[in-house]
């Protein structure tokens, strides 16, 4: 774990940042998620989970934070009538939460994928 | 075990991304794809706009013939400096589109009956009602016969290109935010929405009548007691023109026929929508008063025009200063132009005119499927429109439209009080004049007779034009197209079997309801009659509204040395004329002794009222609940029908008159034996409203008449979360301040209009229409304590260095 939490993890950080804020939406980051998970083959499931999860994550709940500061939270008070949560520290959490879910599962299926073609 | 394990990691990733690429439905609400909604990158975050407003920006637009500046200031208002008039429609269009495309596009797919292209099976009898109305027809014939006048028209395309410009710019990530929650993308721009949004306009002001409540009332009542209730014009009533204005001789050519044409004397049941008493609160009110009655002799013009009142705002302030004219104003986001607003030379503004331009036929067809119709001795065959509904997620919907020779026929459906009426509407006839260049040329006039001639072309939705200039002349014309009608046609429902109701004439320019400089020195306007009874051509109410006119009259008629800051304290007036017409006659009626504890307490409480709607008071509360059991005992003929049939109600001041008619048939209780008069009537209803209001003020003791309004304004698309917070507001239907629940003054302007111009005004809402930023509800809460913004009318963009807070340098 010691292993992913350091150079991997921060370049799967840097790499999926750029690739969303370039392309905007979160396809090719969840791509290059899957990419990692058959890179990270030889590491512990569990291990590949969080650290796709946490890159992913962490970038969204940065970046969700900086813009709400810059908005002074106006929106983020107009979104959370939309949902079930009781202040804009959980709206970014959960958006996080959104972001990491989805690249961490995604990390699963590049290892899944990467160790039924690879038998040894 | 193995490839099991594997299999599941592959199957769990697939389940997560399908489960955050899903719709789905949370309370009311469908909420978009989670991945794609929350993601800061592209979702919602980013209509977080930065709070310290828009950013100063370099870039180049395709279109402009120069550079151009456009300075924002610190409520996000664009001072918009252009080398010429086109490119500053150009870029009041971009503008309109940086703050307010969702709503733009909305209100416009809307009125085209095409919202099931976007929210689904839903919308669908929104949209087929709307076609039947035929707004997208009148917009197609309408865009038409605009394209007859280039020099209007190529503002229009200009207005346009500058919307597309936006729109090209645009990245998925900045599309406004309810575009991300409905799941769909704004399309290009062109004259034909501009138009829409004009149509939906005319069917707000324009297609309001009364003709079946006021049938089934004269079939309820009879024709006698009738017209003892509605009269044309009431006793006292100011009308907008003043009775000093003389019209010409009518030629016998255009003289109508003299016999009242078929009146349907039925009952026409399934009740729609009922109205309140006295119907929507929407209204308007404008006065100008010319320099002898004002402090420092400059002329001042006021409007406050009364809509529903929603989020986004349905006005826009903008500022365009160009080598042709420095105007300002509000104008509609979808429209080119100031719409309501004053340059250096003139100030104008608008009020609504009820006259009746929308006619209900009852076809007598010769077949139950509706396909042929008789008039006089001819038969005739129903044309067809066929609609093609596109429904999100579903497949196609087609939808026959029957149209006669007056009009489409409106609903086919047993379920509909309007089954088998055809209608005439004047909004669907073709103008055939420079409709839109009435507010492009207004913008650019210098004088009286540039504003004649620049809304001689405006057919509809029929407005109170008001105008004053700088050297002091004040005007106000209704002006519209209006059809020669004879004696009460179009007032009921019509016998569409009837020879001769057809439209064939409009009422002359000769002939037009005008008024300059009137001798008491204002003029005014807040939706009633336009003119007195002497006026030679018959017309009927579509929707006049008798006490705000009179009132402002009243109050105008003892004012002098005026400032605008007394013009100010003139358009937040709560006081009602309803309510000092009916009810010091009301108590007048009352035998003291007859009353319990509380019941005197209250009258007391009652007597003590200066007829003000002030939301910390209480008492108004009280005298509603007693005029509203008042009238539902008085006109116990007409209400105990009110739950199967559309009943049209007379107005207060009628019934305010009656009272001293105590033996009128009309106070009589059809559910009793004994005949009452309107002292029992008055009593009873009295106590009732008594213990109405007393168990009120039990339940809650802090209720006022604040409170007990609730005024709110809700977002466009009636999104909970983007609309306001209940608000906390004086004023009433009939007081000058006329804040009701939902509808009220959506833009107050004061206009000085001198050597020097200085200016006023407010909205309820905020310039930008993204919930995410801090200019999208920030003046509603000024407006609700009644404070005025001055308008920053400069000549440079030196001049706002105070107020700035981003500037676009735009290149050609």
């Amino acid at each position: 774990m010691r292993k992913l939490m350091g150079i991997p993890f921060v370049s799967l950080f840097i790499v999926f940042f750029i690739a969303q804020l370039i392309f905007g939406g979160p396809g090719l980051a969840i791509s290059f998620a899957v990419l990692a998970g058959i890179g990270f083959q030889k590491q512990k499931a569990w291990h590949v989970f969080l650290v796709c999860a946490l890159a992913m994550g962490l970038g969204w709940f940065l970046y969700a934070y900086y813009l709400d500061n810059l908005n002074d939270s106006i929106l983020s008070e107009r979104i959370l009538g939309l949902f079930p949560l009781k202040n804009r520290f959980i709206l970014v959490l959960a958006s996080s939460i959104v972001g990491g879910i989805w690249a961490g599962t995604a990390g699963l299926a590049g290892l899944a994928v990467a160790r039924m073609f690879n038998k040894k | 075990m193995r490839i099991t394990t594997n299999i599941l990691r592959i199957a769990l990733f697939l389940l997560v991304t399908y489960a955050l690429k899903t719709t789905w439905r949370l309370k009311e609400a469908q909420l978009p794809p989670l991945a794609s909604f929350f993601s800061p990158f592209s979702g919602f975050w980013q209509n977080a706009d930065p709070i310290d407003g828009p950013a100063n920006l370099t870039f180049q637009l395709d279109g402009l013939s120069e550079g151009a500046e456009i300075v924002w200031d610190d409520r996000g208002v664009p001072h918009i400096f252009a080398t010429n008039y086109r490119d500053a429609i150009f870029l009041q269009g971009y503008a309109h589109a940086a703050d307010r495309l969702w709503q733009m596009d909305f209100s416009t797919r809307a009125a085209a009956g095409r919202l099931s292209e976007i929210l689904g099976p839903i919308a669908l009898e929104f949209d087929k009602e709307k076609r039947r109305r035929g707004l997208l027809d009148a917009a197609i014939n309408t865009e038409r016969s605009w394209r007859k006048f280039p020099g209007s028209y190529d503002l229009l395309n200009a207005y346009s290109e500058g919307v597309n410009a936006y729109l090209t710019t645009l990245e998925s990530g900045d599309l406004p935010l309810e575009y991300k929650l409905l799941q769909y993308e704004p399309e290009p721009w062109s004259p034909l929405k501009t138009c829409l949004f004009f149509k939906s306009m005319s069917e707000v002001l324009c297609s309001r009548n009364k003709d079946l409540g006021t049938t089934n009332a004269r079939a309820i009542l009879g024709d006698s007691l009738f017209h003892e209730l509605y009269p044309p014009i009431f006793d006292g009533e100011e009308p907008i023109i003043p009775d000093e204005v003389t019209w010409a001789e009518v030629p016998d050519s255009l003289l109508p026929m003299k016999e009242m044409p078929g009146i349907k004397e039925v009952l026409f049941g399934v009740k729609k929508d009922q109205e309140g008493p006295e119907g929507s609160g929407i209204g308007s009110n404008n006065w100008a008063v010319s320099p002898e009655k004002t402090a420092n002799g400059s002329a001042i013009l006021c409007n406050d025009p009364h809509l529903k009142l929603t989020l986004p705002s349905v006005w826009y302030e903008t500022h365009i200063v160009c080598p042709e004219t420095n105007v300002y104003g509000v104008g509609f986001p979808g429209a080119p132009g100031i719409i309501i607003g004053f340059n250096e030379h003139i100030a104008f503004g608008f009020t609504n005119s009820g006259i009746d331009v929308f006619d209900w036929y009852l076809m007598d067809w010769k077949d139950e499927q509706m396909t042929r119709y008789q008039i006089g001795d001819k038969i005739f065959d129903v044309d067809y429109r066929i609609d093609t509904i596109l429904v999100k997620g579903k497949p196609p919907v087609l939808d026959s439209v029957k149209i006669t020779k007056y009009g489409p026929v409106f609903s086919e459906s047993m379920a509909s009080p309007y089954r088998g009426m055809a209608f005439q509407w004047i909004a669907n006839e073709d103008p055939g004049t420079d409709e839109i260049g009435t507010f492009l040329s207004l913008n650019l006039s210098k004088d009286l007779e540039d504003y004649k001639a620049g809304i001689s072309g405006f057919t509809s939705p029929a407005q109170n034009m008001i105008y004053a200039d700088k050297a002091g002349n004040i005007a106000l014309t209704v002006q519209g197209r209006f059809p020669i009608k004879a004696y009460q046609q179009g007032r009921f429902i019509l016998d569409g079997s009837m020879e001769g109701l057809e439209w064939e004439a409009y009422i002359p320019d000769e002939f037009k309801m005008r008024t300059i400089n009137p001798e008491r020195g204002y003029v005014s306007s807040a939706n009633q009659r336009p003119t007195s009874e002497k006026y030679p051509f018959y017309y009927s109410s579509g929707d006049f509204r008798p006490y705000r006119g009179t009132i402002v009259n009243l109050k105008l008629d003892t004012m002098k040395d005026i400032t605008p800051e007394k013009m100010k304290q003139l358009q937040l007036d709560n006081q009602s004329l309803q309510a000092m017409r009916l009810l010091p006659p009301m108590m007048s009626r009352i035998e003291r002794s007859s009353l319990t504890k509380k019941e005197t307490t209250f009258l007391s409480e009652l007597s003590g009222w200066k007829f003000n709607y002030e939301r910390s008071l209480q008492i108004p509360i009280l005298f509603e609940l007693w005029r509203n059991s008042f009238r539902m005992m008085a006109l116990d003929e007409l209400t105990s029908k009110m739950s199967k049939f559309d009943v049209r109600l007379p107005r207060d001041w009628k019934m305010a008159e009656l009272i001293s008619d105590s033996t009128n048939i009309i106070w009589d209780n059809l559910s009793t034996e004994e005949r009452e008069s309107a002292i029992e009537i008055i009593r009873s209803s009295y106590s009732k409203a008594c213990a109405q209001y007393d168990s009120l003020l039990m339940s809650d003791e802090t209720i006022d008449w604040g409170k007990y309004k609730g005024t709110r304004i809700m977002h466009l698309a009636r999104i909970e979360a983007f609309s306001s917070d209940t608000l906390y507001t004086s004023g009433a239907a009939e007081a000058l301040n006329a804040i009701k629940k939902d509808e009220g003054p959506s833009w107050r302007m004061v206009v000085e209009i001198g050597d020097e111009v200085n200016a006023w005004g407010i909205y309820p809402g905020g310039q930008s229409g993204n919930p995410g930023n801090r200019n999208y509800a920030r003046m509603i809460h000024d407006w609700q304590e009644g404070k005025y913004y001055p308008l920053k009318f400069v000549d440079s963009p030196d001049d706002l260095a105070d107020c700035r807070t981003g500037q676009w340098i735009i290149k050609k």
